[in-house]
């Protein structure tokens, strides 16, 4: 007998290509085990559409900073739809969170704004290449920008030239970065790179000493634009930015996924230098203008800065990967938790081809907790140390299952 | 020309040759003593389907052949040796029946899938874009029934070729592909697999490297558009 959620599945692949699709297609995780949809989420917990209810450690893919459904964004969304969403012209809350953006951030003069991290990273690159009338972008081997035919990790729909003017570097080896600017010398308009390297199906890296101010020098040095790609990091290690975490200054900054806590919304900052520049290349799109998600992206922020939200889920995480690792200790289970602590990916040793962590999340997902085998985990404000602490005792009962079937 | 390197343009026709030959092979393993096949090159327009190459096609003869259609071999090649054309063309024969069962067996729909793995890795080792997007890949895709192996496709180390395996006992899986039931794996030796839905539906389990399956699968479905079998046109029908 089918689950509602394998009904709905069914309908969905009648009228949606491959039914659901994307980073949440069910194939990339664990379709044997975890649920298809969701029905509602509140705080660190989502409900399935057949009513289990899931103590939650992906946030909406990273979405969520301040826990689902929190009530002061929701308020601040629902005063907005009461008065309207999109209009002829913009809202007074664009100007609104303009300001904060740039108020915020150091680098920042100004500031646009979007729905996805893709929309704003392939804009920055092109700002880039207004900027300096190069054409080449340098980014990492393995990093994800977004959906666009320059960077996507698809396999489909590509024809050659769309990479024409990508080059690629190892993550944190600056001298093939180097030796990428003397070889195309006047030719590379920007480098954009994540702030710790954070691919799927592998171990997250962070950056090592000394890489990002070497990223920098060279990026100053042979006159390209360094464009900070903090969509997926943003807010979690840094009320202001992940390059105040790593403690460098970028050109260019997008953000998204924990800009709006949920509601679709990307912003790209950037520096004085490149304000002409970015007037120059057209952006836009019908609902950009979304004055509620403004709203909701201005109060996170907000709370964010009220609340010290990135201290506060690395404080968390890295209580949670601490009590994680020890347990896995105690059961002569070799996890290790790489990356930030607030968007930590889980490890285990000799594990290449991934079905040790597969069967620990399978095992886990019998115990209601959401831990994704591919992907970093992302900790929200939401997230209670009681709530990790029942996380951490159900994953070392999943530690001890796990060894015995092994 | 160096030997069963197909040219450009003669790729599909190869792949379906070595599919040919591969489902011979396991047809004559598992049922009787029937001819088995063993395509060679003979130029970049002809493709021989034996070692004494009784029975020779152009390129395209050969895909219409395989695609149901009528299709002749170099008059030549079969005279220079009648019986064993007919031989070679009963094989042929018998490996098209067996894309037309309509409730093959588990031993059938082994046959099927190791000749569709085989037209794969003729793509894998061939085609620029397989080429490009496996570069620096190296393991074992295994497909199975339930506990039954039906087929991995492999490379151990940089610099090989990937290779169809038959035997389980030499491998160590990369990537497990464990299909439900018969028909499951019937429509995946067929090239009807979805990769996504399937999954979700749970006709099929995927454990281990996915990426390396997602490549793998890639380049089959381009297999699946170029490599005609019998059955294309009853299931589009």
């Amino acid at each position: 007998m089918s689950n509602n959620s394998e009904k709905l599945f069914k309908r969905a692949k009648k009228v949606i290509p491959s039914g659901i699709y994307g980073h949440t297609a069910p194939a990339g995780g664990l379709p044997d085990c975890f649920p298809h949809y969701c029905k509602k989420a509140y705080d660190y917990r989502f409900e399935d559409l057949d009513g289990r209810e899931w103590i939650d450690f992906m946030c909406g893919f990273g979405a969520i900073l301040h826990g689902y459904n929190h009530p002061e964004i929701e308020e601040a969304a629902q005063r907005q739809r009461s008065k309207g969403a999109v209009f002829n012209q913009p809202a007074e809350v664009m100007v609104d969170l303009a300001e904060s953006l740039v108020d915020g951030i150091d680098f920042a003069q100004w500031a646009v704004f979007a729905k996805n991290g893709s929309d704003l990273t392939t804009w920055a690159i092109r700002v880039a290449r207004e900027k300096t009338q190069r054409k080449f972008i340098v980014k990492a081997k393995g990093a994800y920008h977004g959906v666009d035919a320059w960077c996507d990790p698809g396999l489909g729909g590509r024809i050659q030239s769309d990479r024409q003017e990508i080059l690629e570097f190892d993550w944190n080896d600056a001298e093939e970065l180097e030796s990428l600017f003397k070889k195309f010398k006047d030719q590379i308009a920007g480098v954009i790179l994540t702030p710790y390297h954070h691919p799927a199906f592998s171990p997250s890296q962070m950056p090592l000493e000394g890489f990002w101010p070497e990223v920098a020098n060279l990026c100053k040095k042979f006159g390209s634009l360094l464009i900070l790609d903090d969509v997926r990091a943003g807010g979690r290690l840094h009320d202001q930015g992940s390059h105040q975490y790593f403690e460098f200054t970028p050109d260019l900054a997008v953000y998204s996924k924990a800009l709006g806590n949920g509601y679709a919304i990307s912003a790209c900052v950037g520096t004085e230098e490149c304000k002409k520049a970015s007037a120059e290349v057209f952006l836009t799109g019908s609902c950009w203008n979304d004055a509620v998600a403004m709203s909701a992206a201005l109060t996170s922020l907000m709370i964010s800065k009220r609340d010290s939200v990135a201290q506060s889920v690395l404080e968390k995480g890295a209580y949670f990967c601490q009590k994680l690792e020890d347990a896995a200790r105690q059961e002569n289970f070799p996890l290790t938790m790489t990356g930030p602590k607030s968007m930590p990916y889980p490890t285990i040793e000799n594990d290449e081809n991934l079905f040790k962590i597969q069967e620990f999340c399978r095992i886990c997902s019998g115990k209601n907790l959401f831990f994704h085998p591919h992907h970093n985990w992302f900790i929200s404000n939401a997230h209670t140390y009681e709530s990790l602490d029942d996380a951490v005792c159900k994953a070392r009962q999943a530690m001890s299952e796990t060894s015995a079937r092994s | 020309m160096k030997a069963n390197v197909p040219n450009e343009g003669q790729l599909a026709a190869w792949a379906t040759a070595c599919s040919l030959g591969t489902a011979s092979k396991g047809l004559s393993l598992k049922f009787s003593k029937i001819k088995v096949l063993s395509p060679t090159i003979s130029s970049k327009r002809h493709i021989a389907l034996t070692q004494g190459k009784s029975l020779v096609f152009s390129n395209q003869n050969l895909l219409k052949l395989a695609g149901g259609e009528l299709a002749l071999p170099l008059f030549r090649s079969f005279c220079q040796n009648p019986f064993d054309g007919i031989r070679t063309i009963s094989t042929m024969q018998r490996v098209k029946a067996l894309y037309l069962e309509s409730k093959p067996t588990p031993d059938q729909v082994e046959i099927l899938l190791q000749a569709a793995l085989s037209a794969s890795v003729c793509y894998l080792n061939f085609h620029t874009l397989a080429i490009d997007l496996l570069a620096g890949e190296i393991g074992a895709i295994c497909f199975r029934l339930g506990p039954r192996h039906l087929g991995s496709v492999c490379k151990m180390k940089n610099g090989d070729p990937w290779i169809l395996e038959r035997d389980d006992s030499k491998i160590q899986p990369s990537v497990l592909l464990s299909f439900s039931d018969l028909r499951s794996a019937f429509r995946g030796a067929m090239g009807l697999t979805d990769p996504y839905v399937d999954p979700a539906e749970k006709n099929l389990s995927i454990k281990g490297r996915i990426p390396l399956l997602e490549k793998f699968g890639y380049v089959s479905r381009i297999v699946s558009r170029e490599v005609p079998n019998p059955r294309n046109n009853l299931d589009e029908q």
